[in-house]
């Protein structure tokens, strides 16, 4: 499968009376965009703001983040199962705004956790305080109950990045890159001399605000199964959680996932990218013993020799990495983990909740317990009202003057294990 | 298999009046899932559900399946208790005033794990309620 992606970059967005990209410029008809949002009996509102890098602004609670893109060639559309029909994804040409991210706010549930500060310290820990944001925030009618509510938000959010993505179609791109995967034994036959690389994406699956969708199917309900990385670029996958945002994969993300990226910056001259496996981090230990014997049975049958897993969360999931490590291990195929840690505020406690001798290479996105104090900012879009019930706050975490004190889980992607974010260590 | 659901969430309570009422902390629910443990019952769901750390919510519900007559501990599930509970441990107290709005999401988020469950259960034709 063969996918270009045709990056249009986006220097600058503003609103307008078209939507439209010109010279870089990405224009938006904020009265369009919000009624499209809004298409949706269940909601009663939608406001549209715009939020750029180095603005004194903070967004809370963010539920989701969302590249625009526009599938200009090949099968299927955009968000497959969900905004298009469930055709495959992933081959044909794709164009990108690169720089420009729809970010969705609402008040699901009443802890409020995901923050994006677009200047200050705070803008440090969250990769899209480097985008340019435009910022959705969805009210719902009055008595809808927190599933359908999230269900409601999160669809609005992929109608306004499939609608702003639109305006890329007949944009010529910047730059064009090209990804392929080849079908398995042509693409083993392709660089036999390199080790054959396989990657295993963990998606978090348990229950409300804790989900993730592929093809539109709740993947709780999938086991674990072969996609080709292209279609993850395309939307196959698209996040459903947002609750301890440091650590989850909103759906910019997936598209844009660092894994696959450099998997496949190394493909053909140090490994042989040969695939993805996909499976979920369910509740139940059968779930999980079976989603975990099926992932170790897929790498070995298309004769992985090396294995990367990501993570997403922790707790629950940390025995699902750890069942997913050792059964590939005990295969004779080598692993590499990426996860991140809830050390203590000091860093001094044990990260994980499981672990194996196995798990003998690991790749940490950071202490998701340090701790921050985020300054107050002149605008807060969202819900401000409720940012002193943050979750990972500390008591009085919100101060008089607006300021907030509480552990970096609360913003977005601080310690994403994707690698998806800011937070590096360095030898002394 | 014979699922029992012990619980300190309200909402749970009444969504499965079967279940096993705990009047007490969420390090109270799993140190009453260890005891089930250490009697030979064996852990179906995972002690950590969510991403909701014991430190943030009052809630936990969790599914064992208590076998008739068998008294083998299960190794498995008694590590993970075990593991659980130093992380619970390890976070400390709930430090947030919660508020009556977020107790009753936090409720629901909790019952969401526990249906989640259910689904995975529903073809072994499991009793639910």
């Amino acid at each position: 499968m063969r996918l270009e992606i045709g990056n249009i970059n986006i220097k600058d967005v503003q609103l307008g009376n078209e939507t439209k990209v010109e010279k870089g410029v990405l224009y938006v008809n904020q009265e369009e965009l919000a009624k499209v949002t809004g298409d949706d009996e269940r909601i009663a509102s939608v406001e549209v703001y715009l939020a750029k890098p180095g603005e004194e602004t903070r967004i809370i609670p963010v539920k989701d983040v969302i590249e625009p893109r526009v599938k200009v060639s090949g099968s299927g559309g955009i968000f497959p199962g969900f905004i298009s029909k469930v055709d495959t994804v992933g081959e044909g040409r794709t164009h990108v705004l690169k720089g420009a991210a729809v970010v969705t706010t609402g008040k699901i549930v009443g802890f409020q956790e995901g923050i994006i500060d677009m200047s200050g310290p705070g803008a440090e820990y969250t990769p899209f305080s480097k985008t340019l944001n435009i910022v959705v925030k969805v009210d719902p009618i009055d008595g809808l109950h927190q599933h359908e509510h999230e269900a409601v938000v999160r669809l609005a959010g992929f109608r306004a990045a499939a609608y702003i993505g639109e305006a890329g179609r007949n944009v010529e791109p910047d730059d064009v890159q090209v990804y392929e995967t080849k079908p398995l034994l042509e693409q083993a036959a392709e660089y036999p001399n390199l080790p054959k690389v396989a990657y295993v994406y963990m998606l978090q699956t348990q229950g409300l605000l804790h989900d993730t969708y592929v093809y539109g199917v709740d993947a709780k309900r999938i086991i674990p199964t072969l996609i080709y990385p292209t279609e993850v670029m395309d939307g196959a996958i698209v996040s459903g959680n947002c609750v301890s945002a440091c650590d989850k994969n909103p759906t910019y993300v997936h598209q844009n996932s660092p894994v696959i990226h450099d998997l496949y910056e190394l493909h053909g001259k140090e490994i042989n990218f040969i695939g993805c496996v996909i499976t979920n981090e369910n509740v139940t230990l059968a779930d999980k013993e079976r989603s975990s014997n099926m992932t170790a049975k897929l790498v070995e049958l298309i004769g992985a020799e090396a294995v990367i897993i990501s993570e997403e969360g922790f707790g629950n999931p940390d025995a699902d990495l750890v069942m997913n490590c050792r059964k590939i291990e005990k295969k004779g195929i080598k692993t590499v983990l990426i996860t991140d840690e809830y050390a203590g505020q000091d860093g001094a406690s044990q990260s994980l909740a499981d672990s194996t001798p196995e798990g003998d290479a690991v790749v940490t996105a950071g202490n998701a317990n340090e701790v921050i104090t985020l300054p107050p900012m002149k605008t807060v879009i969202g819900y401000p009202e409720v940012a002193d019930v943050i979750a990972g706050g500390s008591a009085g975490s919100l101060k008089e003057d607006g300021s907030i004190t509480a552990e970096i889980q609360v913003i977005t992607g601080a310690t994403n294990e994707l690698g998806f974010n800011y937070l590096t260590a360095k030898g002394l | 298999m014979k699922p029992i659901l012990i619980t300190n969430n309200p909402l749970v309570w009444q969504t499965y009046p079967e279940s096993i009422q705990i009047k007490g902390s969420f390090r109270e629910v799993l140190l009453r899932a260890r005891d089930g443990i250490h009697r030979g019952q064996r852990l179906i769901t995972h002690p950590l559900t969510g991403s909701l750390k014991p430190n943030q919510t009052p809630y936990k519900s969790i599914i064992l399946d208590e076998e008739p007559g068998n008294q083998a501990i299960d190794l498995v599930s008694l590590q993970m208790i075990e593991k659980s509970l130093a992380t619970v441990d390890k976070l400390g107290p709930i430090k947030v005033q919660l508020t009556a709005k977020m107790l009753e999401d936090y409720q629901v988020i909790d019952l969401s794990f526990i249906e989640s469950a259910w689904d995975s259960l529903r073809p072994l034709g499991i009793k639910t309620r």
